[in-house]
């Protein structure tokens, strides 16, 4: 049996999601100066019935389901975004790039503006780095993510690390001169982004500066900038007027590269 | 066989934009029962330096004397070893890189080997621990424990081997430490013990050493259950801030987690008898709407590694009600007072030791104050030593002017001692 929540996560607990943790059924607190009877006991509750832990079950799940047509993990139930890669299978079944109005969670805000990221094999960047041990890839598609969250890290997923960033950069062709935690974008008060290198292996450069920036300080990014990151991928970050709904549409193609390339 | 039962005590209500979640997670074993329990292996790990002769030869004379009492506690079938530390390790019974079974014979023969032992040679604790992962590996019983006892500080070796050689024994055996005297490193012990999931602490004199080796004998033998962790699963988005054991004693597993998938992870908890401790966790979630409920944890227990069905549930609940969000839970209160108070101790030692008085004043000003108001009379007393207390509720407090060292040092390693929580009078 499998449950699905509010934000449209198959959960094999009954009780709250084992994805997002959202409450599954009901209204939670309508009234927070009338709270249900469980409320006034601060110590909490334990015995629930629906719960178990997601993995014990998971296996059944990974079963069914349609594969992604980005990564091809098998969509798990009904649910709205693949548990992989985050692609969207209702937006591509509506055939928009915008999700259809109707299955925006209720209350969600209409922000003025959110951000976009572009990221794309930079032939300049590569020659400004002049490295020669990462060829120029090939042929590399260029790949699109929703910049929303309170914090968006870029890097290349690691699992014997525990790196699981939101522009994730571990899908094929890879550059792996990226660090798997290469650089943050934190969300300022007026919805802007500021940008923070945590200290990767090769730097993080924005636009013309040949510097990179300094390790640990947050520089704001603007609408148009280009981040340039490892040997040859450069990020290029719009501001655009639209709701905030959606999710970042993540990609990856291949197990992550393990390891870091000096350049 | 025993059951585990996992309580969670917060207060679930946070303001609009609130994102840490706090919770007392209390675990209860019960229902277990040695005679039941699987197999064992104890081994008892004495210091024989040349130290340990000085003065009149009580040192050593005292840790013969324990060890032997000791093994005299080792339940009948339980494998047992001695090691005797110097600048390397030796085994001193049974020998021959094994363990033996604890029975009359076993026990007698020991007990004359540990007899003869004398004390002569440098200190190499690496090298001891070495030596007992080789004996616990190689026996592969489920439950493996030992007691080190030393007077001294590692000279022989640096200590990045000494870590080196500690992350080795990691998972194969726990470890209690003791230090007699007070010319061992107490932050050296406490690293040992802390990831060799153990205890530390000092026996002032030689003449407490026998009696303490019984009790953690003792304790060691009531431990039923082998290799219990605590399982924590937090959802997408959310950070886990903290995981501290907070009782009988405050012992951070932040560093311990061992991935189980990209959402839960588990901190090894060692082997258990019936018993409760207390966990102090806390969860950075992404705020969620005013009604909004999520569910920022769940908390069970893996044993032997099994995932037990009972969770404790850690939840979030947004509202706009300021009486809902700012009560707080007295548990969570509590503890993270005597966490406050363990480190304003440590902080305030440290302090005095760089010479930096008026920093040393303030620190122990304010764990005298916390642990006046917990009511850790233990941790007041051992204060009590250190400065005069001019004024309990302010924390307005004098540093000695002549401080024994072995008083500052027992307040240095019993300060992560925590006091139970004093329920309300009902």
């Amino acid at each position: 049996v499998t449950f699905t929540c509010p934000a449209g996560h198959a959960s094999q607990s009954g009780d709250y999601c084992d994805l997002c943790g959202r409450k599954m059924t009901a209204p939670a607190v309508a009234d927070p100066s009338a709270p249900e009877p469980s409320a006034a006991d601060t110590s909490g509750t334990t015995d629930q019935a629906l719960s178990g832990w997601p993995d014990t079950l998971a296996p059944e799940v990974a079963a069914g389901g349609e594969p992604c047509p980005l990564c091809g993990s098998p969509r798990p139930g009904t649910d709205r975004y693949c548990e992989a890669c985050g692609h969207d299978f209702v937006a591509e079944a509506a055939g928009a790039s915008d999700p259809p109005a109707s299955s925006t969670p209720a209350g969600d805000p209409i922000v003025p503006s959110r951000w976009e990221a572009t990221v794309f094999a930079d032939r300049a960047h590569y020659d400004r780095v002049g490295t020669k041990d990462t060829p120029f890839p090939m042929h590399c598609p260029e790949r699109q993510f929703v910049i929303e969250d309170r914090q968006v890290r870029i890097g290349r997923r690691s699992a014997s690390r525990g790196v699981y960033p939101e522009i994730d950069l571990s899908g094929a062709p890879v550059d792996t001169a990226i660090s798997h935690l290469q650089a943050v974008l934190i969300r300022q008060p007026g919805g802007t982004y500021d940008l923070i290198d945590p200290g990767s292996m090769n730097g993080t450069t924005l636009n013309e500066d040949a510097a990179p920036i300094p390790v640990d300080k947050p520089v704001p990014v603007n609408d148009g900038d280009q981040i340039h990151i490892g040997a040859w991928t450069t990020i290029t970050v719009h501001a655009c007027s639209r709701s905030a709904h959606g999710k970042p549409a993540t990609q990856q193609t291949d197990e992550p590269v393990e390891g870091e390339t000096a350049v | 066989m025993t059951t585990f039962r996992v309580d969670v005590s917060q207060n679930e209500y946070l303001p609009g934009g609130g994102t840490d979640v706090n919770a007392i997670v209390t675990v209860e074993a019960g229902g277990g029962s040695p005679t039941v329990a699987p197999e064992a292996a104890e081994i008892v790990i004495i210091d024989v330096s040349g130290s340990m002769g000085y003065p009149r030869r009580s040192k050593i004379e005292a840790a013969r004397d324990a060890t032997i009492k000791a093994i005299e506690c080792i339940r009948e079938g339980v494998w047992f070893a001695v090691i005797a530390g110097t600048d390397q390790a030796r085994e001193v019974y049974p020998g021959g890189g094994q363990l033996v079974r604890a029975g009359a014979e076993s026990r007698a023969k020991a007990a004359r080997a540990v007899s003869r032992l004398d004390a002569d040679g440098g200190t190499a604790i690496g090298a001891w621990l070495r030596l007992a992962n080789q004996l616990c590996t190689g026996q592969k019983a489920a439950i493996s424990h030992a007691i080190l006892l030393t007077d001294g500080q590692d000279e022989d070796e640096s200590p990045a081997q000494l870590d080196a050689i500690v992350e080795i024994c990691e998972g194969n055996f726990q470890c209690d430490c003791r230090g007699v005297g007070t010319d061992w490193e107490v932050s050296e012990l406490r690293r040992i013990s802390s990831r060799l999931l153990g205890t530390v602490d000092i026996l002032p004199t030689p003449a407490d050493i026998p009696g303490d080796f019984q009790a953690l004998m003792q304790q060691a033998m009531s431990k039923g259950t082998a290799d219990v962790a605590l399982r924590l699963w937090t959802p997408r988005g959310a950070e886990v801030e903290l995981v501290k054991q907070v009782a009988p004693v405050i012992e951070d597993l932040s560093g311990k987690r061992v991935p189980h998938d990209e959402l839960t992870g588990d901190y090894p908890t060692g082997a258990w008898g019936n018993e409760t401790r207390d966990y102090h966790v806390c969860i950075e979630v992404s705020p969620g709407e005013l009604g909004e409920e999520m569910l920022a944890g769940r908390v069970g227990l893996v044993v032997g590694g099994v995932a037990e069905q009972q969770q404790g549930l850690i939840r979030a609940i947004w509202t706009d009600d300021v009486e809902l969000s700012t009560r707080i839970s007295p548990e969570v209160a509590h503890y993270t007072g005597q966490e406050e108070l363990a480190d304003a101790v440590q902080e305030g030692i440290e302090a005095r030791q760089a010479g930096d008085e008026s920093t040393a004043t303030q620190r122990l000003g304010r764990a005298v104050q916390l642990a006046a108001e917990s009511g850790n009379e233990a941790t007041l007393q051992l204060l009590e030593q250190v400065v005069d207390i001019e004024d309990l509720d302010t924390g307005t407090v004098r540093l000695k002017s002549h401080i024994e060292e072995v008083d500052e040092m027992a307040l240095d390693t019993r300060s992560t001692k925590s006091a139970p929580i004093r329920k309300p009078a009902s």
